[in-house]
């Protein structure tokens, strides 16, 4: 709501120069009630980019707790794609069936995954992490250079259920990008190719791509 | 120090430019200062009352109204989206990465590359290991990813009562009446015919032949409406066997072209360019080539090849006869030995009395010296003839009489080559008509149309629909509910070709496979398995399906061919399917040896008849863009401007200026067509370069069955085709014009974004090069900017990767392949006849075509202009919101996150290269063409900006996968989609801080040029000069070559 504070401190210093009368005192209730409703709106109309904390309902209660905290299944055995595509990708039931054709049989969930797979119909998952249709993010190109999954992710082999973690708007990116929150492992592979990047004189320059097309196209 | 002048330009665009007066004329100056030549809203007032005018200004403002409070709304919630993975992936298959597959198109036999993405054909490309294309597709090649997932096509199969609607109908049930019917007929006897379109694959030919064998009397009849069977014919004639020969561009040094359209409209126009603009490269591959092959043309309507040809003669249709014979007449009397009766006939052709007749003024001087070069580049040259504008009455004594000079000068089995090509089959109307005869007859008792629209494509006078009523059972295997299909019991719905296997044989030792390369879309049934299932119904045996069939013939005659045992054939079929061809000669083109020719063709030659100078004559012709009007559902070639009239959408009647105005006609005015009864109403184009009495239109267009996209765009204009016996007669019919006094106006799009009259383009004669190379470079030192200080801090440009693009005009043909390749890779929408017509196309790419001289005679130069990613870009300074901003590589990046659409940069640009999103035009795509967008570009909305952005998602491709393999992008690696198209590789792309790049040497040629350097742009885009083999100023003499061309400014 900062229009409406904004505001309220332009009427302030006009009080100083002049005293509205009653009239005035109403008028300038009605312009900051209008404000206010504006900045609602606009708030219920376009709420903030960012969907941190986004934790929705998934058909199966799938834990990531359980699978990767406490068996230590590896990020890359179920999302097998995000070494060489743009996409981490959801695992197919096949990659669940590996080991619950055997493990936990019995339980209801997993019942309905075996269903699911004998019909041949597919699970439909909530999707937690959306970027805009006009942002193309590569998986394969970050996970090359050491970024971890929860750098973006948080930490997942905690959340029973998963949730977004991070702002993923766009400043959170370039602030990366820029080199002020890079992690440290991810400075040092690219000073494998770029040793400026140790150079104090490099602190204020960007240390990955902040070309505009490198995302958007 | 502004170039631009109030003088008559050297290359005009319309003969309007070419009279001083227009210059004068206040409105037009405001008009051409303007970004839009026409203000919008005058020309909506205007068109408003044009025929076919549908875009009510009330009716778009209350749309416009709707959608915004409908995205006001959906606004409220956070989109709720859900993730579908497979139940069990397939291993090839990776979300978010392409896979290839090798195709091969069956209309043209080119071979292909099928980019997939998840399972859907996103886009295709030319296959680079085809040794006939190397890697080239044309526009209606590109086009068929949209006809894959046109919405209109058949879902599943139907039956109908004769003359009624379709009814929906199951596979089980078709093939129940089907079988039943043709049971009927093997008992009884009858004949069964097969129509259908020329077949390309053996194989296919063969399993037809199989499934007519289950009946005592059948035939199949192949029936291509543009087929050049009179080539075929004269062929016969001439030597005695019926082939298409395959000519040898790459090999002539003289290209005489007689009405025909081998650049353009020809089959195999891709593969003829490749080869010719191997002659017309001055930076040949090793070192600077100073020798330019000469194209010399006499053609009715204005084509590809007249455009793109060093010396361009408009003559009536059926006068090409004339030149050839007056052409042999020289040649016999310097020398050449053409046959004592040809010799006595030809001497009635005399050059003067020759060109005399065509309305000449040089007395015959141009035809004699034509016939004198021929003289000198015997066994390097090649007279060529054919097609529907040259095919009058005398089609094939035209072919008769260019091969006795192609056989006098010894070009025969050097140049032209008639011993390697396979066989031709007649696929024009001589088999048709006596089939369409026995069915008049009732001798024919089941009818399969397959792949042909005989319905549309033929005249009424040649009695198809009447005849068809006469056979008991007719059975069409089709895409869609056409025309023909309208005439069936039982509709057969068919794959479409990306769904369906196949094989080619273009020619002798070189084989082309064809794969699905998706699961069929509808429940459709490749045309192939329909006769298959019922051979098989009616007793016949073999393979069960087609895949199997095809197959089994591989193994038993292709493999054997190369010497593949049994026991290999899986690794051999495998590699074909790779690599998508398989060739025994290895690219080289294979042997040819002459043929001698018989004197027997002399007879068909007609002794000289002095023309009748006062008929208006008809040619009829095929644009690039629809061919034959196959295609005419597809948005993007119907909306793909003509390089020649720059017109989207429509057809038209093309008729000289001069010619107009005699007959107070003016452009988009409609006019009434009428020959021998048959009466046709179109709109008039004024069409430089016309013979005065020369009409043409195209044939394509006016569907009336084929989908709401095509239905009723333009006129048929088919039914002014002539029908004589064994062939039809296309052009050179008397017609009479008249007016009517109503107007249509036009999808013309020559005067959208052009610029100021400030020089844009250069062009060069062949001995001005040799002089001084680098003349274009310096038409006017004054105007050459070269180090100007800039107001903006200065990008570093000397590290890295820095792209730039390099187009040669000398090689670009204006066939407009990159344009269609452009919109399938970047998502560009259709925005419709209406919106065209004020302005708003979406192209990325505008191919320009500008005359030079007069414009009875003009010469062509195009120039496709494209953002020209400007180190200044004026575009840049301009957008209070950094919507556009330069990048590190040197790209102008368009970012459509940021934009608001003010506009402010395409009224800033000099090359007017922005388009802007007045509508959100992906609503228009309905249902399946949704599965079209290519996923890597964003689909952009209303209020956005957009423009050429160097294929930057293939850019970022390129960059990721060198960067993961730790090395620098090679040259050549990566291509821009225009690029990879292009029949004649006019485009080269790459890093220009490479000096070994091939970008960056062109940047250095001689005849390098950026476009309007004046303005200090600094263009990333360069663009090398055009150079003819002509005369020097010969042909601009009366264009006012000269001092205009330095312009008013210094």
């Amino acid at each position: 709501m900062s229009s409406v504070n904004k505001g309220d401190s332009t009427v302030a210093n006009h009080r100083k120069s002049f005293r509205p009368n009653s009239e005035g005192k109403v008028l300038l209730v009605i312009l900051g009630v209008l404000v206010a409703l504006g900045g609602g709106i606009a708030t219920l109309m376009y709420p903030s980019a960012s969907n941190q904390g986004y934790a929705p309902d998934q058909p199966i209660p799938f834990s990531h707790k359980l699978h990767a905290g406490q068996y230590k299944v590896a990020c890359t055995y179920c999302h097998t794609g995000v070494e060489k595509s743009k996409h981490a990708t959801i695992p197919s039931l096949n990659v669940c069936m590996n080991c619950h054709s055997v493990v936990k049989t019995d339980s209801p969930y997993i019942k309905k995954i075996r269903e699911s797979f004998a019909a041949g119909k597919p699970v439909e998952w909530v999707r937690v992490h959306e970027l805009p249709d006009f942002v193309y993010f590569p998986h394969k190109r970050h996970v090359a250079k050491g970024v971890a999954c929860q750098t973006c992710h948080g930490e997942v082999q905690t959340m029973d259920k998963v949730y977004q973690a991070t702002p993923m708007n766009m400043g959170w990116c370039m602030e990366c990008h820029r080199g002020k929150t890079t992690p440290r492992n991810v400075v040092a592979e690219i000073s494998k190719i770029n040793p400026h990047v140790n150079d104090p004189s490099y602190r204020h320059k960007p240390i990955a791509s902040v070309q505009c097309a490198a995302c958007h196209h | 120090m502004d170039q631009t002048t109030q003088n008559t330009p050297r290359h005009w665009v319309g003969t309007e430019e070419l009279n001083p007066s227009y210059w004068q004329d206040e409105k037009v100056r405001e008009k051409r200062a303007q970004e839009f030549h026409d203000k919008p809203i005058e020309t909506l007032a205007a068109i408003e009352k044009s025929e076919g005018f549908e875009l009510a200004r009330r009716d778009f403002l209350t749309l416009m109204g709707a959608s915004m409070a409908m995205s006001t709304v959906a606004c409220v919630r956070r989109p709720v989206h859900k993730i579908i993975p497979y139940v069990v992936k397939p291993e090839e298959i990776t979300p978010g990465v392409a896979n290839f597959y090798a195709s091969t198109d069956p209309e043209s036999g080119s071979g292909v590359v099928v980019r997939v993405r998840e399972g859907r054909p996103i886009k295709l490309e030319g296959n680079d290991l085809h040794p006939m294309t190397r890697g080239a597709l044309s526009a209606r090649g590109q086009a068929q990813i949209l006809g894959l997932y046109d919405p209109e096509r058949l879902t599943a199969p139907a039956t109908r009562k004769r003359g009624g609607s379709a009814k929906k109908s199951t596979w089980q049930e078709l093939d129940a009446a089907a079988i039943e019917q043709l049971k009927k007929v093997a008992a009884s006897g009858g004949k069964v015919a097969v129509l259908t379109g020329e077949i390309r694959s053996e194989t296919t030919r063969r399993l037809v032949s199989e499934f007519l064998a289950q009946f005592r009397q059948g035939v199949h009849v192949e029936y291509e409406p543009l087929a050049l069977d009179e080539v075929v014919a004269g062929q016969e004639l001439s030597y005695g066997t019926a082939v298409m020969p395959s000519y040898r561009f790459d090999q002539a040094d003289y290209v005489v072209s007689l009405g025909a359209d081998f650049l353009g409209t020809w089959p195999g126009a891709a593969e003829a360019s490749t080869l010719w603009v191997g002659k017309r490269k001055l930076n040949g591959p090793v070192a600077e080539n100073k020798t330019l092959s000469k194209l010399v043309t006499f053609e009715s309507m204005m084509s590809l090849t007249g455009a793109n040809s060093d010396e361009r003669h408009p003559v009536r249709p059926g006068d090409e006869l004339k030149v050839a014979l007056s052409i042999a007449q020289v040649i016999s009397s310097n020398g050449a030995q053409i046959g004592a009766d040809a010799q006595s006939l030809v001497s009635g052709y005399r050059p003067d009395v020759v060109a005399k007749d065509l309305g000449m003024k040089d007395g015959g001087e141009a035809i004699r010296k034509i016939g004198l070069e021929l003289l000198k580049h015997r066994g390097r040259s090649i007279v060529i003839a054919g097609g529907i504008s040259s095919k009058t009455v005398d089609a094939v004594a035209l072919q008769a009489a260019v091969n006795l000079i192609n056989s006098a000068l010894g070009n025969e089995g050097q140049t032209i080559d008639g011993t390697s090509s396979s066989a031709a089959r007649g696929v024009g109307f001589a088999a048709l008509q006596s089939l369409v005869q026995e069915m008049r007859d009732g001798k024919v008792s089941a009818l399969v149309i397959w792949g042909a629209n005989p319905a549309f494509t033929l005249p009424s006078a040649a009695d198809f629909v009447e005849s068809s009523k006469k056979v008991a059972t007719v059975i069409s295997i089709s895409e869609r509910d056409d025309e023909s299909a309208q005439l069936a019991d039982l509709v057969a719905a068919d794959h479409h070709w990306l769904e369906n296997w196949g094989d080619a044989h273009p020619r002798k030792g070189l084989y082309s496979l064809q794969q699905p390369v998706l699961a069929p879309i509808h429940d459709t049934r490749s045309g192939q398995d329909t006769l298959l299932v019922w051979t098989h119904a009616l007793g016949g045996k073999g393979a069960d399906s087609w895949h199997e069939y095809l197959r089994a013939s591989w193994r038993e005659g292709v493999a054997r061919e190369f010497g593949v045992a049994a026991a290999g054939f899986e690794k051999f079929w495998e590699g074909a399917l790779r690599d998508g061809v398989v060739d025994t000669m290895k690219g080289r083109p294979p042997a040819s040896s002459a043929r001698s020719i018989r004197s027997a063709a002399v007879s068909r030659l007609p002794k000289f008849k002095a023309s009748n100078p006062e008929a208006t004559l008809l040619a009829l012709y095929s644009k690039v863009s629809m061919g034959d009007g196959r295609h005419a559902n597809n948005a993007w070639l119907q909306e793909m401007p003509d390089p020649i009239t720059t017109v989207a959408w429509d057809n038209y009647l093309n008729i000289g200026p001069a010619a107009a105005e005699k007959l107070g006609l003016r452009q988009d005015d409609v006019v009434e067509v009428t020959s021998e009864g048959i009466r046709i109403e179109l709109p008039v184009n004024l069409q430089p370069g016309l013979h005065p009495q020369t009409v043409a239109m195209a044939v394509g267009y006016g569907r009336r069955n084929v989908g709401k996209v095509g239905n009723g765009k333009g006129v048929d204009a088919y039914p002014m085709v002539k029908v004589v016996p064994g062939a039809l007669v296309f052009s050179g019919h008397e017609v009479k014009l008249r007016r009517t006094g109503r107007f249509f106006k036009l999808a013309q799009t020559q005067w959208h974004h052009k610029s100021e009259n400030r020089p844009i383009i250069n062009d060069l004669t062949l001995a001005e090069y040799i002089a001084n190379p680098g003349a274009s470079n310096h038409t006017d030192p004054h105007l050459r900017l070269k180090e100007v200080p800039s107001i903006w801090p200065v990008h570093d440009y000397s590290k890295g990767y820095q792209w730039g693009m390099s187009i040669d005009l000398n090689s670009c043909t204006g066939c407009g392949a990159c344009i269609i390749a452009c919109q399938a890779e970047n998502n560009i929408p259709v925005v419709g006849r209406d919106n065209v017509r004020i302005s708003r196309e979406m192209h990325w790419i505008r191919l320009d075509r500008y005359y030079s001289g007069s414009p009875e005679q003009p010469s062509v130069v195009f120039q496709p202009m494209i953002c020209q990613h400007c180190e200044n870009a004026p575009c840049e300074t301009v957008c209070p919101v950094l919507a556009t901003v330069h990048s590190e590589d040197g790209i102008n990046q368009q970012i459509y996150n940021r934009c608001v659409g003010t506009r402010y940069c395409a009224n800033n640009c000099p090359y007017k290269t922005r388009r802007f999103n007045f509508f959100d035009h992906w609503k228009s795509y309905e249902g399946t063409l949704n599965m079209a967008w290519n996923p890597e570009v964003t689909v952009r909305s209303r209020g956005i900006m957009e423009k050429c952005t160097f294929c930057t998602q293939r850019i970022r491709d390129a960059r990721d996968k060198a960067a993961l393999e730790g090395r620098h992008i090679k040259d050549g690696e990566l291509k821009t989609a225009c690029q990879q198209t292009c029949p004649t590789e006019a485009i080269s792309f790459g890093n220009i801080n490479d000096e070994y790049s091939k970008v960056a040497k062109l940047r250095k040629h001689p005849r390098d040029f950026r476009a309007l350097e004046v303005l200090n742009t600094k263009p990333r885009v360069s663009y090398l000069t055009k150079v003819r083999n002509t005369v020097a100023a010969a042909a601009h003499a009366d264009g006012g070559h000269g001092a205009d061309n330095h312009g008013g400014g210094h």
